[in-house]
């Protein structure tokens, strides 16, 4: 190896940086990836790991029972300020109920506490810890005593836990402000934006949409009841503040780790000397080659989605990795950054309660009059402001982004809550440039899109992604291991890298699986059973490393390719076993983001089978054979496999 | 629209492919040689770029313009990739694409 300060041509100190940078954050790297991948898919995941949901049946928005939401949002929530529903769609098949909850004086003492609602705001007094419990589920938090009341509220808790992200215009928006810095939340607490300034909503803390909630069957109107999960958020949450540690902390890694990211894509297109002549070219079974091959196919053929997803995740954590220009512009009001870099919707005014009783109009009807003034797009979400009220104003808003620049505004119409006459709307707004540039950064990397085309093609980049990360790492091995084939030994660092792109590669998608596992076989009322899931993952990604550790390296990739790719492949199955709906009845249903998981865990499953097989057989070219190291070229088939499996 | 736009970038990138010496002679290692002189394959990557250009307006139909556009990039990636994968183990079977 050369050393750092050697004059040198361009190519060879751009090779050098290119493969140090690579290494060095590569196994985090690879978690990143293959967390944030999934995570395009959170939604769903979070409905597969709550079997209970699955009842939901599919119906046609006309035929939604919105007569019974409307009874249920009656009884428990009849002074509330709004009531929102939000309708079933392709990401979600159920139907949420969410108000803003009335004036805290009538509420019974401590529900403030425990409410979701301020799961930001309770950082202060409870610690880190408690706050990455939010999302894990209210229900490990505090357990209410056993009474009849109790229990009912934590039922409640439990289901608004578990549900608090859902895929409509409002779940996206308040997941949107989880990758803000953390000071915003209590400035927003110490003065509530405009939206939110009557004093009902100062209750609700930063958020607007983060109030109790409830999820029903959009057929029956009967109320079903999720287990406490963390759901997909698991796995989003620790694609960009990793777990156990700081959250603060957890970001910084992860942004350090997309600095060298970006390094690394940046000297990897200068080092790669043939990048069109070489664009389509894959040589398999030709050992290092191969994996070079491998390594830059994957990388060039997507590297428009490498270079924007890296920069944007920069981006994302730009005003806490670079904060002088918006704490000297902007004298550290995140708030007021936030509202200059937002076009925000022009304001509609809010309706004054009358204090007459009039009776809502038909919902149903309105669904219909928007679709069709919306050429067919579908309806996100019903806020009913000032419910009961003769001055009652309902609020229908568009399913999904239907652009990348505006942000987070959707298309909305606004009618009188009573008469069901059309009010006037206002009009989306024009972003500026910065805006727009912002917003579809944002957008893109979140995959925030109405229809599953542009989120599937970010799941296939990303799944090549993390081939090429892979890929990239045992190109070192395999290259290193070259060399030293005449050794007795493998030198200690080539072994550490060994036994890290074992454990970081097979041992994740083990602990993946086993993750999805635990989701069912841990008992639906087991005490602090979201804590459990995510302690498994743990668990069995610490057992993979012990393994790779304890094997001889080729053995440890089969069994772990072998162990991953068997716990995959039966999750269709566990899933029928658990309670879940099974594959022929999602399919039949109509249920496609249930069928869709059930399908990718299969074929992610078999292609991790056939990596192991494929490794199994694996024959060292003769020239190696007779020396040491057994895993010389764990194998093409790893690459082959998963791009099988994508 | 979708299939429209992907099936183009696909056609697209096959012809390109064509283009390039390398793969024209894997692709059509059967055929008469005129059918890789060079003539021909400078015509092939000149409809390859068109093809990939004219794959963009049915994506921007469907999904508007700025969807529309990432959504075409994420057709390159996948046309492209699934292109590199048939041209490693059964090159052949692009010469029905391309005449």
């Amino acid at each position: 190896m050369t050393t750092f300060d050697q004059a040198r041509p361009l190519r060879q100190s751009m090779s050098w940086l290119h493969t140090w940078s690579g290494l060095t954050l590569g196994w985090l790297l690879f978690a990143v990836y293959v967390t944030g991948t999934l995570s395009y898919f959170r939604n769903e995941i979070t409905f597969w790991m709550q079997p209970e949901l699955h009842r939901a049946q599919v119906v046609a928005p006309e035929r939604i029972a919105y007569d019974r939401a409307l009874a249920l949002l009656a009884r428990e929530a009849p002074d509330a300020q709004q009531w929102t529903i939000t309708l079933p769609g392709a990401r979600n098949p159920t139907l949420g109920l969410s108000w803003q909850s009335p004036p805290a004086e009538n509420r019974q003492p401590g529900a403030a506490r425990e409410r979701p609602a301020n799961r930001e705001g309770a950082r202060g007094e409870e610690g880190a810890r408690e706050n990455r419990g939010r999302d894990r589920g209210a229900a490990t938090r505090e357990r209410p005593g056993a009474d009849g009341e109790g229990a009912r509220r934590e039922n409640r808790e439990r289901v608004q836990a578990a549900t608090r992200e859902r895929p409509s215009a409002d779940g996206e928006e308040s997941a949107i402000d989880d990758v803000e810095p953390l000071e915003a939340t209590r400035q927003a607490e110490a003065n509530p934006p405009q939206r939110q300034a009557g004093p009902q909503r100062q209750q609700q803390g930063g958020g607007g949409h983060r109030g109790p909630r409830l999820v029903l069957d959009p057929a029956s109107g009967e109320t079903l009841e999720g287990r406490a999960t963390a759901g997909g958020n698991f796995l989003y949450r620790f694609h960009f503040e990793l777990y156990g540690m700081d959250r603060i902390w957890g970001r910084w890694i992860v942004g350090i780790a997309t600095m060298f990211m970006f390094v690394a894509l940046v000297s990897g297109v200068i080092v790669h000397r043939r990048i069109f002549k070489d664009f389509f070219t894959f040589r398999p079974g030709k050992g290092k080659r191969s994996w070079l091959d491998g390594h830059n196919a994957s990388s060039v053929l997507s590297l428009p989605f490498h270079l924007i997803i890296t920069f944007s995740g920069l981006v994302l954590f730009g005003h806490m990795m670079m904060p002088t220009a918006f704490q000297s512009a902007y004298q550290g009001n995140f708030l007021a950054y936030r509202e200059a870099m937002r076009a925000r919707m022009p304001q509609s005014e809010t309706p004054r309660p009358s204090g007459e009783r009039a009776p809502l109009t038909d919902l149903a009807a309105l669904v219909a009059a928007a679709q069709q003034t919306w050429g067919g797009k579908p309806v996100g979400s019903i806020a009913i402001t000032l419910p009961g009220d003769r001055n009652a104003v309902v609020e229908l808003r568009q399913m999904g982004f239907p652009s990348l620049t505006n942000g987070r505004n959707v298309p909305a119409l606004r009618f009188n809550g009573v008469t069901g006459e059309r009010l006037a709307t206002p009009a989306l707004p024009e972003p500026g440039a910065v805006q727009a540039i912002g917003s579809a950064l944002n957008l893109l990397h979140r995959g925030f899109f109405a229809t599953p085309v542009p989120r599937w093609l970010l799941f296939l980049s990303g799944v090549g992604g993390s081939l090429m990360i892979a890929s990239g790492l045992l190109v070192w091995s395999v290259a290193r291991a070259r060399k030293t084939s005449g050794a007795a030994r493998a030198p200690w660092g080539h072994r550490l890298v060994e036994v890290l792109n074992i454990a970081s590669i097979a041992g994740l998608m083990v602990a993946i699986a086993v993750h999805f596992w635990a989701n069912r076989l841990i008992p639906a009322d087991w005490p602090a059973r979201a804590d459990w899931e995510i302690r498994a993952f743990f668990i069995a990604w610490a057992v993979t490393f012990v393994h790779a550790i304890a094997r001889r390296p080729k053995a440890a990739w089969v069994e772990q390719l072998a162990c991953a790719g068997g716990l995959s492949a039966l999750l269709p199955l566990i899933n029928a076993a658990t309670g879940g709906l099974a594959l022929p009845g999602s399919i039949g249903r109509g249920l496609g983001l249930l069928a869709g998981f059930d399908l990718c865990a299969l074929a992610i499953g078999a292609g991790l089978l056939f990596a192991a097989y494929k490794v199994r057989r694996h024959a060292p070219p003769a020239r190696f054979a007779a020396s040491g190291d057994p895993a010389t070229e764990p194998g093409a088939p790893l690459r082959e496999a998963a791009e099988e499996a994508a | 629209m979708n299939l429209l736009s992907l099936a183009l970038v696909f056609w697209g990138f096959a012809a390109i492919a064509a283009g390039m010496e390398r793969h024209a002679r894997d692709i059509f290692a059967a055929s008469p040689s005129s059918m890789r002189s060079p003539r021909v394959r400078r015509l092939r990557l000149l409809a390859g770029y068109l093809l990939l250009a004219l794959a963009l307006p049915p994506a921007i139909a469907a999904h508007g313009l700025s969807i529309g556009v990432s959504v075409w990039f994420g057709f390159l990636a996948l046309a492209s990739t699934a292109l590199a994968l048939i041209l490693s183990w059964r090159p052949r079977i692009l010469r029905r694409v391309l005449r």
